[in-house]
């Protein structure tokens, strides 16, 4: 179906009733629970206002913390997606790297913020590590499984024409596995936020970062920034999903995971 | 006489597994194809056909025996590009266009191709009615029309050697036919010698210069049958008495395949593995 066409489906209410609906639920709800409970919930007057009055104030500290997500996000996906290939060729390489991977996933990693605070200091750096590490493992497994996803049938007819490794590996591995690094991506996207937001409050003495933010905010009890920080946390790592889903449409038009169902 | 375009000489492959009995998958079989025939393989399930074929093909090697493509292991044969397979499902690759499809094997081992011609793969897809559907995925053609580009890939790099393995068994009658004639059609212009397993006595007849019938347990090669039928094999010819000779024929020997088999113990298994 073109662009076009799906973009006009998607203007009917049929399509956006649903959750707008479902969102004037919530926001009544918020209301009711801001009357009963003034200490847990800010009135949503109170939220816009303080949005609202210094916008600026919000978007640097989510510039700092995006800036620390993309970032560990970036890190954590060359080392894995490097990783993967190695593994995905190596029998050797995927003995020893697969059972270090796994203790990896299963260690809490956030656990490790305030270690790496001491170590590295309040600047990035253990932001972007705690980012990365937690964004490694889904990329490494997913990627890994993709690459190995090729059919045999398919290598067969490449073998009999003796294509190397290399051109096995670009031509047809990594195009195989990309739909397998579009679900990794969009696991890993959303992950990347609530690394830098962990690291961030790890780090007591830093002094931007929307965690930093939340911290701050709550010592001194003031509801309505607290909660406006975490609706731009929400926001942003939305717009990323988003973001993800529309490349993933444009790449993977081939693939049977983009098509859409006839109704 | 010339070398012989495949030359198969007591090859022997066992599977062994840890929790099975070893497989005697092929025993000491040999086949030697001249140059330029299209040679059926026809047998029952497990007889080893496609083993017979990934030998040839050099994607594995014999455990005893020897074989060779053109007077060179197949290996050789394989790094000068000179071998082409066609698997049981069309294999290609749902993000390239049908014409990338085909032209992908040329991209590869480049070095293979210096100092050769390769046919025209636009025009080789005109001919197999393709023509529309160049620029197409894969994904967007019905599974007669993916196994006709995946025949014109392998048909692409001209090879020497083409190997195909149960290529039409998915596809319906009609299509199945169709597809037939279109082969004959490309083989008859660019020559290859043709080894083409089939699970259907009338397709190997039709197709054939040989019929090669095998039987299970060890995979062996029963009988050789020639088929002395004029070219081109018209659709009356293959209604015709002597067609239907060589069908009586073939299917004899293929019966004769079963009852060996099933002279002998019983599997513990129920069907292949694979
Ligand atoms: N990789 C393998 N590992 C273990 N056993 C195998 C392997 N490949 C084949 N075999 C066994 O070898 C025997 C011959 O297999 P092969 O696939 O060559 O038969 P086939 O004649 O092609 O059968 P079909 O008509 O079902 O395709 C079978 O018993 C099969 O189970
Ligand atoms: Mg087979």
């Amino acid at each position: 179906m073109s662009e076009v066409r799906r973009g006009v489906r998607l203007l009917h209410p049929r399509y956006w009733a649903p959750a707008v609906v479902m969102l004037l639920v919530l926001l009544a709800l918020w209301t009711v629970g801001a009357e009963r409970l003034p200490y847990l919930l800010p009135p949503l007057s109170d939220l816009w206002d303080t949005l609202a009055g210094d916008p600026a104030y919000f978007l640097r500290h989510a510039g700092v913390t995006l800036g620390e997500a993309l970032g560990g996000l970036a890190i954590g996906f060359v080392a894995a997606f490097v990783l993967a290939v190695l593994v995905s060729e190596s029998v050797l390489a995927r003995r020893a790297i697969m059972p270090v991977a796994v203790v990896l996933n299963v260690t809490p990693l956030v656990a490790i913020a305030p270690a790496l605070v001491v170590a590295f200091g309040f600047g990035p750096a253990p932001k972007l590590i705690v980012t990365a590490l937690i964004c490694f493992f889904p990329i490494l497994i997913n990627t890994a499984a993709g690459l190995r996803s090729v059919s045999r049938e398919v290598l067969q007819v490449f073998r009999t024409v003796h294509a190397s490794r290399w051109e096995l590996l670009r031509h047809l591995r990594i195009p195989t596995a990309l739909p397998f690094v579009f679900a990794a991506l969009k696991i890993v996207f959303p992950l990347s936020i609530v690394g830098a937001v962990v690291a961030e409050m790890s780090a007591a003495g830093s002094d931007d970062g929307l965690g930093t933010v939340i911290l701050v905010a709550s010592s001194m009890n003031r509801l309505a920034v607290v909660w406006a920080a975490i609706v731009v946390l929400a926001v942003m790592g939305s717009l990323l999903l988003l973001i993800v889903t529309v490349a993933e449409r444009r790449v993977l038009h081939w693939h049977e995971s983009t098509a859409r169902p006839s109704r | 006489m010339s070398v012989p375009a495949i030359a198969v000489r007591g090859a022997s492959r066992v599977y062994a597994s840890a929790d099975r009995a070893p497989v005697e998958a092929l025993g000491a079989v040999d086949l030697t194809v001249d140059r330029g025939r299209f040679v059926s393989v026809i047998g029952p399930s497990g007889c080893g056909k496609s083993t017979l074929l990934r030998l040839v093909a050099g994607l594995e090697s014999p455990d005893t025996g020897s074989i060779e493509v053109g007077g060179e292991p197949p290996e050789r044969a394989a790094a000068a590009k000179r071998l082409g397979l066609v698997p049981q499902r069309p294999a290609l690759l749902p993000w390239l266009s049908v014409l990338k499809n085909v032209t992908l094997p040329a991209r590869m081992n480049r070095r293979a191709d210096r100092g050769r011609t390769l046919p025209d793969a636009a025009e080789l897809l005109r001919k197999a009615g393709l023509g529309e559907a160049m620029h197409v995925l894969p994904g967007e053609l019905s599974g007669g029309m993916q196994q006709r580009a995946a025949i014109v890939r392998a048909f692409g790099l001209h090879p020497d050697v083409l190997l195909m393995d149960e290529p039409f068994s998915a596809l319906d009658e009609f299509t199945r036919e169709a597809l037939q004639e279109q082969l004959l059609d490309l083989w008859e212009e660019l020559r290859a010698t043709v080894l083409f397993v089939t699970h259907s006595i009338s397709e190997a007849i039709r197709l054939s210069d040989q019929v090669v019938v095998m039987a299970a347990r060890p995979g062996r090669i029963l009988e050789v049958v020639d088929i002395d039928l004029p070219r081109p094999r018209t659709q009356d010819l293959v209604l015709s008495p002597d067609f239907h000779d060589y069908e009586v024929v073939v299917r004899q020997y293929l019966r004769d395949a079963f009852d060996h088999e099933h002279q002998l113990p019983r599997r513990r298994d129920g069907g292949d593995p694979r």
